[in-house]
């Protein structure tokens, strides 16, 4: 009998203060609220923060206002984990009742959100690429900068200008790596050019070594591997077994932040690959905003902060074109039509929901003592042709 | 302490906390209806491990084994071959649960003590590999199958939401509920704590320990698989850290949290995790697993016995001083 | 052939981490019935105060090596002295406890040093390969072998030849006697438990020259550790030693001839010697 009055107190005292909780936020003002999912805690937990400083900048820039609603942002951890993201998903649509949420970074966390999302008329958003899937099974996210073919497709033209014929692709074995993968292999071969050898690495890789002596004799190793760490653990051990094959790489600028491209040292100098956006660009959009990023969160931006910012701004402007409704009819077709410009090049979104923006050969490159990606050649409009086939 | 009549029950706390569960849909938000679901699925995890973990004494580090085969079941029938009527899938993803079950054991059994748990995780681990690696166990791409969706009962006019989904979970977790009950009061679960104190002796007076000790893994086995069923409804997904270290934990931390050995206790144990957990995160995005790790830590130091049999000796207590103050009275 | 030695190598050096890993829980283990689950946790604490001083300021790779070991020993003499100590014979606390600290010590390393996974680093003098034969191998990966037969001697010379391994041995099996006999068991059992850490923390250093150091380093160590404990058996060096070698170098030519079933190797050798040896391959029966 004690035992149930216990078990009762429990439930009682836990659940009824958040009853009451729920209620109460079901009656407050009405401001536009905003959900993200980041990764907060986790082995991505570095890029959350970055992630979460653009779409900050974008919302102070407009003083978290949209046609005379205020904007309210709320975030949530997604510790990296398909289940929490699925938790924290539930919250932000049942409790706080967003109708926008922003991200999560994570493919599999996006797939496991996906079919929920997909009846609760909640626009949604990658951060950093998705699979094409996201718009053939659902109709309610907007992929940026690209899905993960079109991301590297100018990376594979790029192997064929340089003059090679046959390439090898070291990918990492997941649904990410197999589509940075596949872009490269069709723009190389819609140039005319032959992948002679496939590597895949497991999820987790710490050592490479086995791969690196696996190699065939080609013109060039093209490479994605999921996570910096690895990238300057493959880069390093190339060095180290005195491998001398041309590398091309994958997402260098998103990868290799400052200080871990400080860490690799010398050994990246050279280093030539896709970028989705360059800090150094020469554009006067560009240099001013990273400029204030650099002033008030102490670094030079990258990847993750133009990537947040750029989705923020297209959904600021797509809020300002239906004159501040956020409900998911309105602002998702209003949102498809918006052209800006953004720090990292022009935007736009196909009729899927797919951006539509610049791809960037980069290479590294040493000035005084610091090292720093250059824009080498940039292809524009990137669109994936394999969307087109759906 | 209450006396116990052998044989009966007194049955009417359990009506009452029934009828609560029972409301609890018509005042909650549906997002704590959800809570509620994850709260009745991981007490139901909890339970089941409590059989081999704190009536048989076994520490096992694998339970999620049986917990993440039934939820793959369910998404496999229906990722591969469209089958997503309830009363196949269900009844099929517990019985490969309990199959799997009924193989570890045969494996896990053959040692004890700190081995037990070594080979228990190992076994755990082995699936995790199986279902990250094997393409047949994924959806298209990615770790895990994703689309699962809610359950179909094929009852006319009936279309499942969340709410109804409450119910299903909770009819299933009262069914559990009684079953485990009956089968820790019946002969064969006495032996089990027979066993726990003193194998030596139980063996001595002529008890197939091996026996009693793997129809408890598998029975174990079966009802976590239950529990996996019914999460993988919740998620609309299964991952292979469902079959995983990080999952096998959580049943483990309940129990221990809750009350081990008590029938009660992994259930306030699991009360008390999702509970945290979601309070945690609300108020600390960042430094949830801390506050997660804080909890283990000051149960282990202040609750030793867990925190259900906690909460009951404080609230004796409290009854006793005034009971104690009532005999001075009449005296 | 060359495809065959720098595999051998990279299997080797590999297993050298691991039987460090492994022999450092085994000790806590075998010598005092400890479950220490946080054992992954302290190897990351390690790691992450040995790259402060060798990459953030700068000084000796030896340096941090021994910084970091030490500051590990000190987060496991704590542990131990202040609350593992209350329950030696109760296993299930202690899983409870120490996965504990797997979660706050994860989250305090995240806090202290950030998200931010760190690059592989090693000592100036490795950073370069050696010529052997036709190619070059780096010298970081013979340096991890050497050190690794350096430490396992010293352990199993600290096992079998000194007071205090007899001490704790006895301790284990009569704690009374022992005891009674006027041995301060439980400042033996201190010192064992900060040497095991200690150990922990110093092969974090060591194994970040090949992995580099992130927050997610206590789960994917100590299940790595478990492992190779499981097919090498508990309590005794050399069964780390065998079973780490063994897992390293099946996980390196596994790698290179499949790799997508190179996980899938550690588990099926561990299956296989729970089926045919299930106290491990050179366990003591427990």
């Amino acid at each position: 009998m004690k035992k149930f009055m216990t078990l009762f107190l429990t439930i009682g005292i836990l659940i009824f203060p958040m009853g009451i909780g729920s209620l109460q936020k079901a009656r407050a003002a009405e401001p536009i609220k905003i959900g993200t999912l980041l990764d907060l805690t986790g082995p991505m937990a570095f890029l959350g923060p970055l992630l979460k400083s653009g779409i900050v900048k974008a919302l102070e820039e407009v003083n978290y206002t949209v046609a005379g609603r205020k904007i309210e942002l709320i975030a949530e951890d997604t510790a990296n984990d398909m289940n929490v993201s699925l938790e924290k998903t539930k919250k932000l649509v049942e409790l706080d009742k967003v109708h926008i949420i922003l991200g999560p970074l994570m493919g599999d966390a996006q797939m496991a959100i996906a079919p929920y999302l997909a009846d609760k008329k909640v626009l949604a958003s990658t951060f950093y690429s998705g699979t094409g899937e996201l718009h053939t099974k659902f109709k309610n996210w907007l992929n940026y900068p690209t899905t993960l073919v079109g991301m590297t497709i100018p990376l594979g033209y790029y192997a064929a200008e340089l003059g090679y014929k046959e390439i090898i692709t070291l990918g990492g074995d997941y649904e990410g790596g197999r589509g940075f993968i596949q872009g490269i292999k069709l723009g190389f071969e819609a140039k005319g050019g032959k992948v002679i050898q496939q590597i895949w690495a497991p999820v987790g890789t710490t050592d490479f070594g086995p791969y690196l002596s696996m190699l065939k004799k080609a013109d060039c190793l093209a490479y994605f591997v999921p996570a910096p760490p690895e990238q300057v653990r493959l880069l390093k051990q190339r060095k180290e077994f005195g491998i001398k094959i041309p590398v091309l790489g994958t997402i260098l600028t998103g990868q290799l932040v400052d200080p871990i491209l400080a860490e690799l040292g010398d050994i990246a100098v050279g280093l030539q690959g896709q970028a989705v956006y360059v800090a150094s660009r020469k554009d006067p959009l560009n240099e001013k905003w990273v400029a204030e990023m650099t002033k008030q969160f102490g670094h030079p931006p990258g990847d993750f902060e133009s990537n947040s910012y750029a989705i923020t701004k297209a959904v600021l402007a797509g809020l300002k074109a239906t004159n501040g409704d956020d409900s998911f009819n309105k602002l998702w077709p209003a949102v498809l039509k918006v052209k800006i410009n953004t720090p990292q090049g022009p935007l736009a979104f196909s009729q899927e929901g797919v951006a539509v923006v610049n791809g960037y050969i980069v290479e590294v490159k040493k000035k005084e003592g610091k090292y720093y990606f250059d824009i080498v050649k940039t292809y524009e409009k990137v669109v994936d042709p394999t969307m087109k086939k759906k | 302490m209450e006396t116990k009549r052998e044989g009966t029950m007194n049955v009417v706390p359990y009506v009452i906390g029934i009828l609560i569960l029972l409301i609890i849909p018509l005042f909650l938000s549906t997002y704590w209806v959800g809570l509620m679901i994850r709260f009745l699925i991981f007490a139901l995890f909890a339970m089941s491990y409590n059989i081999v973990f704190g009536y048989t004494g076994l520490l096992s580090l694998g339970h999620a084994a049986f917990f993440g085969t039934g939820g793959y079941v369910i998404a496999l029938l229906h990722l591969h071959y469209n089958v997503s009527l309830f009363w196949i899938s269900a009844p099929f993803g517990v019985l490969v649960a309990a199959f799997i079950a009924a193989l570890f054991g045969l494996i896990a059994l053959r040692v004890s003590g700190i081995y037990f748990l070594l080979v228990t995780f190992a076994l755990g681990e082995m699936l995790y590999s199986l279902a990250w690696n094997v393409k047949w166990l994924n959806s298209r791409g990615m770790q895990g199958i994703t689309g699962i969706p809610l359950p179909d009962l094929a009852i006319p006019g009936l279309t499942i939401d969340r709410t109804w989904y409450y119910y299903l979970v909770l009819v299933l977790f009262i069914i559990s509920f009684v079953l485990l009950n009956r089968f820790v009061r019946s002969p064969l679960g006495v032996g089990l704590v027979g066993i726990r104190e003193d194998e030596s002796r139980m063996k001595a007076v002529g008890y197939n320990t091996w026996l009693y000790k793997y129809i408890a893994f598998v029975i174990s086995g079966a009802f976590a698989g239950i529990a996996g069923v019914l999460f993988s409804y919740y998620n609309y997904f299964v991952s292979p850290k469902h079959l995983g270290i990080a999952t096998s934990f959580l049943p483990m931390v309940m129990a221990i949290m809750g009350g081990l050995g008590t029938f009660l206790g992994p259930v306030i144990g699991a009360l008390v995790l999702v509970f945290v957990e979601n309070l945690a995160s609300i108020v600390s995005p960042q430094r949830w697993p801390l506050i997660l790790g804080g909890l283990f830590v000051v149960t282990i130091i202040f609750a030793r016995q867990g925190i259900g049999v906690y909460l009951w000796d404080l609230f004796t207590k409290v009854r006793q001083h005034f009971a104690g103050a009532k005999s001075r009275e009449i005296v | 052939m060359r495809w065959f030695i720098i595999n051998m190598l990279n299997g080797v050096s590999y297993g050298m981490v691991l039987f460090l890993i492994a022999s450092g829980m085994s000790i806590v283990l075998g010598a005092m019935g400890i479950t220490n689950l946080a054992h992954g946790a302290i190897y990351m604490v390690g790691a992450y105060v040995g790259w402060t001083i060798a990459v953030k300021w700068g000084a000796t790779f030896g340096l941090g090596l021994l910084v970091g070991g030490f500051f590990a020993g000190l987060v496991g003499l704590v542990i131990e002295r202040g609350l593992l100590r209350h329950l030696y014979k109760q296993p299930n606390e202690q899983v409870l406890l120490t996965f504990g600290f797997v979660y706050i010590l994860s989250n305090l390393c995240l806090w202290v040093w950030g998200g931010y996974s760190r690059a592989p680093f090693t000592a100036g003098f490795l950073d370069s390969s050696l010529e052997m034969f036709d190619f070059a191998y780096p010298k970081a990966r013979l340096g991890i072998i050497l050190i690794g037969l350096l430490l396992g001697a010293g352990l199993w010379w600290l096992q079998d030849k000194t007071r205090l391994g007899a001490i704790v041995r006895a301790g284990m099996d009569d704690k009374e006697t022992t005891m009674a006999l006027g041995i301060n068991l439980e400042r033996a059992f201190a010192i064992l438990f900060f040497i095991s850490s200690f150990i922990a923390g110093a092969t974090g250093v060591i194994g970040a020259q090949l992995t580099g150091v992130d927050t997610e380093l206590g789960m994917s160590v100590l299940l790595l550790g478990l492992i190779v404990i499981i097919v090498g058996g508990v309590g005794s060096i050399q069964g780390a030693l065998l079973g780490g070698i063994l897992i390293g170098v099946l996980d390196a030519f596994g790698r290179a001839v499949f790799p997508q079933f190179a996980m899938f190797i550690m588990y099926v050798t561990m299956i296989v010697v729970l089926i045919f040896r299930p106290t491990g391959l050179l366990g003591r029966k427990i």
